[in-house]
This record gives structure tokens, sequence and C-alpha cells, in this order.
């Protein structure tokens, strides 16, 4: 096959998840021209090692591990190395009121822009972009009881601060 | 035959909706859904969280031009890569003619392409490591000391109704940073000050929550091994203004002021930009205070 006609093949693939990529990206570096530049970086990564992805695999998971491992290495490169410490098992929050109805856009995005960025990541990733649990500790480079446990804290940090809310304007919230 | 409560139900409720249950938990899933209308009430009400939730999220998208943008590169690229090594190490004038061949397009990406690569050439040459840039050494030890000291907490600031009152127990002094922290502004909640001391450093470790999560603010000696650079500037620190850190694991921010003597670091699981906010109201002021003491000395 011609490299143009690759090419061709890779971006019709590829260019799809373009603006899932985007919203993810905004995410990590939380600038659009930087935002930008990492997703041109992705889709070039993923061009270089294009005949290497086999067909039939999850395109689109591939291209997010391409994503992250690409922000990873820039953060290791400019900012500073962590030692890995052990994930403490995120405690159960006892109390689990029921999830409000009838919550507008501008509630639930604030209530996940406040959600911390630990959290909020394997948030973005299960519930907006539904990769899988096994694809998220691949792309996140962290095991699968982690992306498990954070999801779980994540989601019910997040209802919790909409019950709050919903509490404070005095909407509906069915007791048990 | 797995039998489901309520509060398994609410459990697992994410996951099912996730379809990442066994085969058999699905079904206990829909079996309790079936008998309890409570619970097929929140099955819903999560189901439209989530909804709700794609809405907002996905109305972002990336830029209009950004495709053409990235088709433009990666077509130059495939005809970087189509040519022999010899012919790009030419430089310069043999890439300006092999791309006159090429359209219009690609010859103005590859000249922009040129000027990107001497500008990064020319800073990564120029530009001296950052005077004032603080040690991995020093943030390391500030984020898992928030992760383990400010952690051991947790459980009792989040359970117990009274604040912690340990501070007392420690010098006085040290209290008297959190005077000057502004952190009610920020809905902060101040619950104690006290020595902290790891790998042979000491320094004053002041602990703050909000909702369900910590923020950890350090005052650290400004000596050597909190630089990069291995020797301590001789500014008054202040001029270099916020500086911010994101770990590797994208788990901590650390925000950081520094005077002539001390570097006052805040350390958290918030987004970059809460914890500068935070780090504006907790450690600027601190600093500032400091800076009055260092000045008198
Ligand atoms: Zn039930
Ligand atoms: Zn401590």
């Amino acid at each position: 096959m011609s490299a143009t006609k690759r090419l061709s093949e890779f971006e019709e693939l590829a260019f799809k998840h373009a603006d899932q990529l985007f919203r993810v990206a905004l995410r990590l570096v939380r600038n659009r021209a930087k935002a930008e530049d990492l997703v041109q970086e992705t889709y070039f990564q993923a061009w270089k090692s294009f005949h290497r992805f086999e067909s039939g695999t999850n395109l689109r998971a591939w291209l997010f591990k391409i994503m992250f491992n690409s922000h990873y290495t820039d953060l290791r490169r400019n900012k500073f190395e962590m030692v890995p410490v052990e994930e403490t098992i995120a405690e159960t929050l006892a109390y689990d009121p029921p999830t409000p109805q009838h919550l507008t856009e501008e509630e639930v995005l604030a209530a996940l822009e406040r959600l911390p960025r630990e959290f909020q990541l394997p948030v973005i990733l299960a519930d907006i972009e539904e990769l899988s649990y096994n694809e998220i500790a691949e792309v996140m480079q962290i095991p699968k009881g982690t992306v498990m446990s954070r999801l779980h804290r994540g989601r019910k940090i997040l209802r919790m601060e909409l019950v709050n809310y919903a509490r404070s304007y005095g909407l509906k919230v069915a007791e048990q | 035959m797995q039998v489901m409560d309520c509060r398994n139900f609410k459990e697992v409720l994410d996951s099912y909706i996730s379809d990442e249950l066994s085969v058999e938990t699905n079904h206990a899933v829909l079996r309790h859904a079936e008998l309890c209308a409570g619970c097929r009430g929140e099955m819903a009400a999560r189901r439209n969280l989530r909804s709700t939730l794609r809405g907002a999220v996905t109305a972002t998208t990336a830029p209009p031009d950004f495709r053409n943008r990235l088709r433009e590169r990666l077509r130059e690229e495939a005809t970087v890569q189509a040519t022999p090594i010899s012919a790009k190490r030419d430089g310069f004038f043999s890439n300006w003619f092999r791309n006159l061949a090429v359209p219009q397009f690609a010859m103005a990406t590859a000249l922009l392409v040129l000027v990107a690569i001497g500008v990064v050439y020319l800073f990564s040459n120029s530009s001296p490591a950052y005077a004032a840039e603080l040690s991995p050494a020093l943030l390391n030890q500030a984020t898992s000391d928030h992760d383990g000291c400010a952690s051991i907490w947790r459980t009792r600031l989040f359970t117990e109704n009274d604040p912690v009152h340990d501070a007392e127990k420690f010098d006085p002094t040290l209290l008297d940073l959190g005077k000057y922290s502004e952190h009610q502004a920020l809905g902060l909640t101040f619950h104690y000050a006290h020595l902290c001391g790891h790998h042979g450093r000491k320094y004053v470790h002041l602990v703050y929550s909000r909702n369900n999560d910590l923020v950890s603010l350090f005052v650290a000696e400004r000596d050597a091994a909190a630089m990069k650079s291995g020797t301590v500037p001789t500014d008054d620190g202040l001029q270099h203004g916020l500086q911010q850190f994101q770990n590797v694991q994208d788990k901590f921010t650390v925000s950081a002021y520094q005077t002539s003597k001390h570097v006052v670091l805040v350390v958290s699981t918030f987004t970059a930009q809460q914890n500068n906010e935070i780090a504006e109201k907790l450690a600027k002021p601190i600093s500032l205070h400091l800076r009055k003491i260092e000045s008198k000395n």
C-alpha cells in the first residue's frame, strides 16, 4: 500500500476520535493551545507506529494510551519525578443519599470541576468517554483496583456535591 | 444465587451501568431492581446524571480547523519519511528545493516547522536552568508527607464534628502562622499545625480541609537541598511569584512561594488552578509575613 493511501486510511480511522482526545487533553493540560499540541503529538506518534497497530483492537483506547504516555513523558521531562506512593484504600463514605433528579448541565459540570483531579480523570474516561475499567488502567498506567477505587470515590463525591447543591436550592431530594 | 440488598445494589450500580459486572452480579442487580421501586428510581437517576454529564462535557469539541492542521502536518511527515536519510541531513537548502516539488500548503508547513525547530533549538541552548526551581527531593517529600501525614488525620477530620486541637500541643509560634492565612475566604477549615520531620528535614506542617479534601501547607527552609540547582539564589524569592508543579501520576499539585530564607508550599489533589488559588490565600500572606520577620533579622 502506498504511503498516501495508508495515511488516508489512518486519518479515516483515527480522526473521528479527535474531539474525545481533545476534551481529555484539555483536562490534562488546561489550556486550549497546549491541548491541541498534545493531541497533534498523539496523532503524530500514532501515525509513526500505525504499522504496529493490529486492526480489530481498540483504536480509541490505543490513542488515549499514546496521549497519556506523551503527557507523562512531558511531565517527567519538565517537572518533578514522584516516588510512587502506595495507594490507600478509599474509605467508604457511609452516607449515600439518593441521586437528585432534574439536574442541569451547568450543575453537573460545576460539580465535575470541583472533583479532585485524581478522581476527575477516571470519571471522565469511564462515564463520559466510555472506556472500560481495563482500558482506563492501561491508559492511566495505574492498577485496575486503583481505577475502581478512584471511580467509586469520585462518583460518590460527585453525587454528594449534587445532593448538597440540590438541598441548598430546595430541590426535591427523596428521603429514604 | 446471590442475594442483593439495597446497599449492595447502590455500591455496584455504577459498575452495572458501565457494563463491568459479572453475569451473576448483573442478574442479581436486575432481580433486585424488579422488586425494589426505590432502587429502580436510583438507577434511573444515575443514568440521568451520566447522560447529563456526557451532554455537558461533549459540548466541547476540537477547534474547527484542527483536523486540517493535523492532516497537513501528517502529510508533511509522510513526505519526509519517504525521503532518504542523506537528503534529510543536507540541511535547509536541499529541504527547500525538495519542497518546491510539493504543493504550496506543505511548503508553508515545512517553513513553519523549520521556524519552530529553530525556536526550540534557541531556547534549549541559551536558557540557563531556572535558578529558583525547587528540587524534586523537596517536592517529593512535601507530596509524600501530605499523602502520609495529613491523610492519617483524614478519618478523624471527617468523622468528628470537633476540629482537631492538637496544634496546641506544639510550639505556639507555629500556630501563629495559621493566623496569617486567609483560609476562610475559600471555605477552608484550618485543622492543626505541627512540626513535621522526615528525611532529615524539619518543617512546619499546617493542615486544612474543604469538604472531603485535604490541603497541606509546608514551610521549609530554603537551603541548597531545596533548590534544583543545588545553590540558594541570593534574591528575596518573592520576585518569582507563584510557582506550580505537577507530579507525574497527576495526583498532586504543588504551588509554592519563596522568601529569602523559606519556601512555602501548598499541596493538594485539587486541579492546578484551584491549588494556585488556594496558595494565593494561604501561602502568599504567610510568605509576606515571613519576609517581614526575615528582614528584621
Ligand atoms: Zn432496593
Ligand atoms: Zn505533618
